[in-house]
């Protein structure tokens, strides 16, 4: 199954413009949606999902149209929504159980079955009695993706699945992942953790302001930001003069001073070695000098989840 | 749609539902509520009371109470869950993951729907069940599943659909789950309280305002109109429901399906308006039809009627239809000739031909009435045979009753609403009264125009029914069976007759002359068991109580049978004053609706009280005896008694509608006035309450007083047109004018021979109409009493006369050396109208406790009666051979309140030389008050109250006006405002009133002002008006101190004394004497009391000599 975009815009009743005219292709594949908040993820996702209608434009599920066919879109989608509770009184086979219903899995035993497998594979099949809501973070989380891939949906939009999640989980969860991408599905993993993508998917496409400014692999965004990134060791005093031409993309205590690292198309003034870079690196490096949108490297939601 | 979506969201709804903790309490709850309501207002487990007994005579009343309470606890929760419902949803990420699957929206709301549906006829099945059991296990009510299904299907799903969806589309509207439940509340509330009764019922969605009860003989009283109304509300649900799917927060399959869905939801409510509108319009045809009937009677009101002497009818009943035949004799009995012969005929019956001697007539219809083209002469009879057949339209029935009341479905003893029927004629059940007009007659049943002008037909019947079944068939008359039919001759003339054909089984016993006959149907024997042990002992019972009862109203009982027979539960008839009896009471007949729904036959109840009495040593121990004793109360409080009383207030007392009085009255006789149409009415009153004393229980504020109230101001003559007159008020006052015509004649000749000349004259005149000329000849010439003046005064007069009653004493007196009593008492009447005042003395000692009158039937209280004329003054003095207790001074139809005086002679001391008695002419300037006294009455001027003008309470607001002035006083209710209270403890010359109010901060008071004319030394007093002892609600045991001050302002003076009046007797009660220079003084009074209310009453200052 392919997934065309076409010319899609969104703007809500305010005259905000979440979408301004994007037009993308999703192949199978594991692939990333990058950007930071407010870059229009969510409302794509939303479209995506008959959440939301869009403004103009529309989205292609192979010759389905989200304007005409939604009931043949939803049958082949799985969501895994970002911030996700459960109905408080089902317990969490019966919410998988509530899922595989509404996918269409008909029959009580072939149900179960479904269930019980889908809940081994998530590991949750020994807590399978315990209310949803009981479940631990990445518990739920993990209950959640099992829901999003029950009945084997040919597209899996995910919202920001890591987030919060403590590193043991997080690999857990890119490991169902990458099971579940095996199969012939796409699975649209949205996101502002990069490192999410670097190490599953194959492609990826950068949001910003409700445009597309990349598409391609994350190693073709890499290379762009090849020479661009800089080690250097700096005094206190030095810190604050690239703080504030730099950004700065790690901080390590050195005798003396501090050996960092930064983004930068050439360095003035200071001497550094280039480093070879990664997909952090290269995101920072494409929105700070090829987008012109300087992040604010400090704020605390990107600057505490960013570069784990 | 999708069914598998559907059940699995509907599935997890249940399952959310049913954990959910405000579902959990609300299913305790209701649990709870529905069995402690079976138990309590259902059961006599834990309340013996036998007003329950309509509550669960009948198979369908205990599954509909208890369903309909289910029903209504369940639409608030309903709406409490419809708001959190959609509320839930919008935790979005949660919802969100159900939204992206493939079912659409109308599986999504409709599976919703389901699930919510399911969860709650569940719990109602289950609390049904509960009721189930107990209707089974302990309620001694007939049992049947079906009606418990039938309202789970036609009560709560329609009301639980329609709230359900209402609610979801006022929360999709709305958005917020607090002014969603308040506005449906709203809805619910406006709708319980204001607008149920508002186009017969259409908008009371919870089915509790209309006729719901089923008979377990003859069904529903109109099925169709119910489920009509039901399906409004049912389609009107699915239709919010279809509205619902349309706004839904979530993308549709097809954005087109929106208009669909929309279209559909339209399309149902609109069935539902539509609905509405034939049930509205149904309503509204009969009506019409009714009102056309009344216009059909109007026009020929003043049209001469003939006399039918004799009539055989020859009826052939069938499933919803008859065909007659009439052989008729009709007689012109007026001086003048007349046109054409008009009868009256129900409207649905066709006439299909009308002979003389075989000879076609020609004849006109117009709806009930036929009119006959041959002129009749002056006495001349023809004989008419008339042949029709059709159906009864029972429209017809009481076109004389306001359409207020025709319209009111409720009832006092019964929740659920019975529905009236009037008339049957089906193959399970065929009941046919005078009433429904099923045989031709020349006098209308009703006469809408002016009521009281009613006449009356005495006519031989005889009845064949042509009916070969194996039913039971009753009408008045001797039966005789023979080849398929029956026939039924009757020995004397009457007024009219009907016709019951039921499965009946019967109880029958003959005693004397007369056949008694308990005809009930098959299966309803509830009664006979508990009254097996009295086989032996019922012939005595029933002679005696007839004996009684022929006694007590001076007439013997007329007929040779006499019938209880059982009639459906929507067999409805209505107090008519003009009639003086209801349709329930026929000649030989007493109808009474199924196991007695509204008869309070719960007989049970009455053993198990006085079982109870007896284990606590009171009253009678012997089971036999008590049989006997339950038998005897139960049949003269239901046959008898001319109240009753549905529940424990004593102030809501009912006309009796099972009566029998007319059986010995209106239905042997008619006097015929003209000039009085009242008379009969108002003779038969007289004569059936002849021998009734004084009953006051409790306040003087009653149905008596009300309607002696109403004629300070009202002619009788109006009265009787004014029809929206509470009918127990205006039979308290037919009694106390027809009482009134007894007084007078009493005045004259002695009690005795007046009911001896009334029984022989009525007597004598058996079974017809008696011109009032007759009566008044044969009273003149046997007593030589003209009431021509009289009655004119009587029935004119619209105004009452004052009474002054003074120096009432009791003194020793010896005649021919034997020790007596004697009791003088003055009397003064200043008005213009004549008064007769009626006596009673109690004699034997002092006569301690119980009521007023409770001695209803003591021989030794001897009666008299008084005529004072207007404007005259009166001494009365007596001699009694016994020591008088009281004496009771009832002044009658006057301006007075209360009427009726007792005073207590607890000792008598002196002793006097007066042998006098008699009623002595004296000086009304006796009764001039006092130059040396002054007296400044609540009732004065120089009274008045001051309130305070503290901001109204909300609930004031609401609180209707009272239109009552003078109310009784409450212990257990204090009212916050200063109120008008009456009672014979209170200070009046005429009017015995107060002013009280509860307890305040001193913000109200009272006022009396006097102007001192000579200053001088008075002595001042204040009158405590204090039940004392006596008859009433038992008064708290320990005493409450209740200090009121009184503050006396005269000159520039001011002084305060206060005065515990509860330890005070009653009566004037000296406050001191003081110098009083000219000018006004004034004494008042504030609400800063110590007890828990204050009373206020008089003042006195009396000049020191």
């Amino acid at each position: 199954m392919n997934i065309k975009i076409k010319d899609l815009v969104k703007v809500y009743g305010d005259g905000y413009k979440a979408l301004k005219g994007l037009n993308l292709e999703i192949e199978p594949g594991m692939f990333g949606l990058l950007g930071p908040n407010g870059a229009g993820k969510t409302t794509l996702m939303r479209i995506m999902t008959l959440l939301q209608n869009p403004s103009s434009g529309t989205i292609l599920f192979d010759d389905y149209d989200i304007l005409k066919d939604r009931k043949a879109i939803r049958s082949v989608l799985g969501y895994l929504p970002q911030d996700f509770r459960f109905f408080e009184k089902l317990k969490t086979w019966e919410f998988l159980d509530y899922g595989a219903s509404l996918a269409g899995i008909q029959g009580t035993r072939k149900r179960a079955e479904v269930v019980d497998e889908l809940l081994r594979k998530v590991g949750l099949y020994e807590v399978r009695d315990r209310w949803a809501n009981r479940l631990s973070g990445g518990m739920k989380r993990r209950l959640g993706i099992a829901q999003a891939i029950v009945g084997d949906p040919k597209v899996i939009i995910v919202d920001e699945p890591t987030t919060g999640l403590d590193p043991e989980e997080r690999i857990r969860f890119r490991n169902i992942l990458s099971d579940v991408s095996d199969r012939d599905v796409i699975i649209i993993l949205s996101t502002h953790i990069v490192g999410d993508i670097s190490s599953t998917c194959k492609k990826l496409a950068l949001l910003n302001r409700g445009e597309l400014k990349f598409e391609g692999s994350p190693d073709d965004m890499i290379k762009l930001a090849t020479g661009k990134v800089w080690e250097i060791f700096v005094t206190d005093r030095e810190l604050q003069e690239v703080k504030e031409k730099y950004p700065i993309i790690s901080t390590i205590p050195s005798e003396g001073g501090w050996d960092i690292q930064v983004v930068a198309e050439e360095l003035q003034g200071f001497t550094g070695k280039p480093i070879a870079p990664n997909i952090e690196h290269a995101y920072v490096y494409f929105m700070d000098y090829l987008l012109q949108d300087k992040m604010d490297m400090y704020s605390e939601k990107i600057g505490g989840e960013l570069f784990n | 749609m999708n069914l598998h979506n559907i059940n699995t969201i509907a599935r997890y709804e249940v399952k959310l539902l049913q954990r959910s903790w405000l579902f959990r309490i609300f299913a305790i709850l209701a649990l709870l509520l529905i069995t402690g309501y079976t138990l309590w207002y259902l059961t006599p487990l834990l309340n013996g009371a036998e007003t329950q007994w309509p509550r669960r005579a009948v198979s369908s009343q205990m599954p509909f109470t208890a369903n309909a309470l289910y029903s209504i606890a369940q639409s608030i929760i309903v709406i409490f869950l419809a708001g959190s419902f959609l509320k839930r949803d919008k935790k979005l990420d949660t919802a969100e993951v159900i939204y992206v699957r493939p079912m659409s929206n109308a599986d999504y709301i409709v599976g919703k729907t389901w699930g919510i549906v399911r969860v709650f006829l569940t719990l109602n099945v289950i609390t049904l069940l509960f009721t189930a059991f107990f209707n089974i296990a302990i309620a001694r009510s007939p049992f049947s599943i079906y009606p418990y299904i039938f309202y789970i299907l036609t009560i709560s799903l329609p009301s639980l659909l329609f709230v359900l969806g209402l609610s979801f589309v006022a929360m999709s509207l709305l958005k917020n789950q607090a002014v969603t439940f308040i506005v449906m509340l709203g809805i619910i509330g406006m709708v319980f309280f204001y607008v149920k009764d508002e186009l017969f019922g259409t908008f009371d969605f919870f089915g509790y305002y209309i006729p719901v009860t089923f008979s377990d003989v003859t069904g529903h009283a109109d099925l169709k109109m119910f489920l009509l109304q039901r399906f409004i509300y049912l389609i009107a649900g699915i239709g919010f429901i279809c509205f619902t799917i349309a706004l839904v927060n979530r993308l549709p399959h097809k954005p087109w399906k929106i208009i669909i869905v929309n279209t559909l939801g339209a399309l149902c409510v609109l069935v539902g308006i539509a609905a509405g509108g034939l049930y509205v319009l149904h309503y509204q045809h009969q009506l019409e039809q009714r009102n056309a009937f009344i216009s059909t009677f109007k026009r020929y009101a003043d049209a001469r009627q003939a006399h039918v002497a004799a009539h055989e009818i020859d009826i052939t009943p069938a499933d919803g239809h008859l065909a007659s035949v009439s052989r008729m004799q009709v007689l012109n009995q007026h001086p003048e000739e007349l046109e054409e012969v008009v009868l009256y005929l129900n409207p649905a019956l066709q006439v299909e031909a009308v002979e003389e001697n075989g000879k076609a007539l020609p004849y006109e219809r117009e709806h009930q009435a036929l009119k006959i083209r041959r002129a009749l002469a002056s006495g001349e009879t023809v004989n008419l045979t008339l042949r029709y057949a059709g159906s009864i339209n029972e429209t017809i029935c009481y076109t004389d009753v306001l359409e207020e009341d025709y319209l009111d479905n409720s009832n006092p003893q019964s929740t659920p609403v019975l529905g009236k029927r009037y008339a049957w004629l089906e193959d399970r059940f065929t009941l046919l009264t005078p009433e429904c007009l099923w045989y031709p007659v020349a006098v209308p049943t009703d006469h809408p125009a002016a009521p009281y002008r009613i006449g009356k037909d005495f006519t031989q019947y005889t009845l064949t029914v042509l009916y070969d079944g194996d039913k039971t068939v009753l009408s008045q008359g001797e039966p005789r069976r023979e080849n398929g039919k029956t026939v039924f001759t009757n020995r004397t003339a009457l007024p009219g007759i009907s016709l019951t054909i039921a499965d009946y089984e019967k109880k029958e016993l003959q005693v004397d002359s007369v056949k008694y006959e308990i005809l009930y149907f098959r299966g309803h024997d509830f009664f006979s068991k508990y009254f097996t042990e009295l086989q032996d002992t019922l012939p005595g019972i029933i002679r005696e109580l007839k004996n009684d009862i022929e006694l007590e109203w001076g007439r013997d009982y007329p007929f040779r049978k006499f019938v209880l027979a059982e009639t459906p539960a929507q067999h409805h008839s209505y107090i008519r004053n003009w009639k003086g009896y209801t349709e329930y009471i026929m000649p030989e007949i007493v109808f009474v609706p199924e196991r007695g729904i509204i008869w309070e036959a719960d007989i049970q109840s009455q053993l198990t009280r006085m079982e109870n009495w007896a284990r606590r040593g009171r009253g009678i121990t012997d089971p036999v005896e008590m049989r006997i004793e339950v038998l005897r109360s139960y049949l003269r409080g239901r046959l008898v008694d001319e109240n009753v009383m549905y529940g424990w207030n004593w102030e809501d007392q009912y006309v009796n509608k099972f009566r029998i009085n007319a059986m010995l009255y209106n239905h042997t006789g008619y006097i015929q006035s003209a000039k009085y149409p009242i008379l009969d009415i108002a003779l038969n009153t007289m004569q059936s309450s002849a021998n009734e004393g004084f009953s006051f229980w409790g306040g003087i504020i009653n149905d008596e007083q009300r309607a002696n109230l109403y004629l300070e101001n009202h002619s009788f003559k109006s009265a009787i047109s004014d029809l929206e007159l509470e009918p127990e008020i205006f039979y308290e006052m037919l009694k106390l004018k027809s009482n009134a015509i007894r007084n007078y004649v009493n005045t004259r000749i002695p009690k005795e021979a007046f009911e001896e000349f009334l029984k022989e004259f009525f007597v004598h005149h058996q079974f017809q109409n008696i011109p009032f000329s007759t009566f008044e000849q044969a009273l003149e010439s046997r007593l030589g009493i003209s009431l021509d003046e009289y009655l004119e005064e009587w029935y004119n007069i619209d105004h009452s006369p004052t009474v002054f009653i003074k120096d009432v004493a009791a003194y020793e007196v010896v005649v021919d050396e034997i020790t007596k009593y004697h009791i003088s008492f003055k009397l003064n009447n200043p008005s213009d109208a004549d008064a007769v005042i009626t006596t009673t003395v109690q004699q034997g000692g002092n006569f301690r406790g119980g009521p007023p009158g409770m001695g209803r039937d003591d021989s030794d209280s001897p009666t008299d009666n008084y005529f004072l004329p207007a404007a005259s003054a009166r001494e009365i003095k007596m001699i009694l051979d016994e020591r008088p207790a009281f004496i009771n001074i009832n002044t009658n139809i006057s301006h007075n309140l209360p009427t009726n005086h007792r005073y207590n002679f607890s000792k008598i001391d002196d002793e006097t030389k007066d042998t006098l008695t008699g009623c002595f002419v004296i000086d009304p300037a006796a009764f001039n008050p006092d130059p040396n006294e002054i007296i400044v009455d609540n009732e004065d001027k120089g009274f008045r109250t001051i309130a305070s003008n503290s901001k109204h309470k909300l609930k004031d607001l609401f609180k209707k006006e009272d239109e009552e002035k003078y109310k009784n006083f409450m212990p257990w209710w204090m009212p916050s405002k200063w109120t008008a209270m009456a009672a014979d403890y209170c200070y009046g010359e005429t009017i015995q009133s107060a002013y009280y109010k509860n307890r305040g901060h001193g913000n109200n008071s009272v006022e009396w002002s006097a102007d001192i004319a000579k200053s001088g030394y008075y002595e001042v007093s204040i009158w405590n008006p204090k039940m004392t002892g006596g008859f009433g609600p038992p008064m708290r045991r320990h005493r409450e101190e209740r200090n009121q001050t009184y503050v006396i302002h005269y000159g520039t003076e001011k002084e305060e004394i206060t005065l515990d009046m509860e330890m005070e007797p009653e009566g004037w009660i000296s406050i001191g004497s003081f110098y009083l220079p000219e000018g006004t003084v004034s004494i008042t009074l504030s609400d800063a009391v110590s007890g828990r209310y204050v009373i206020a009453d008089a003042v006195k200052f009396t000049l020191s000599r």
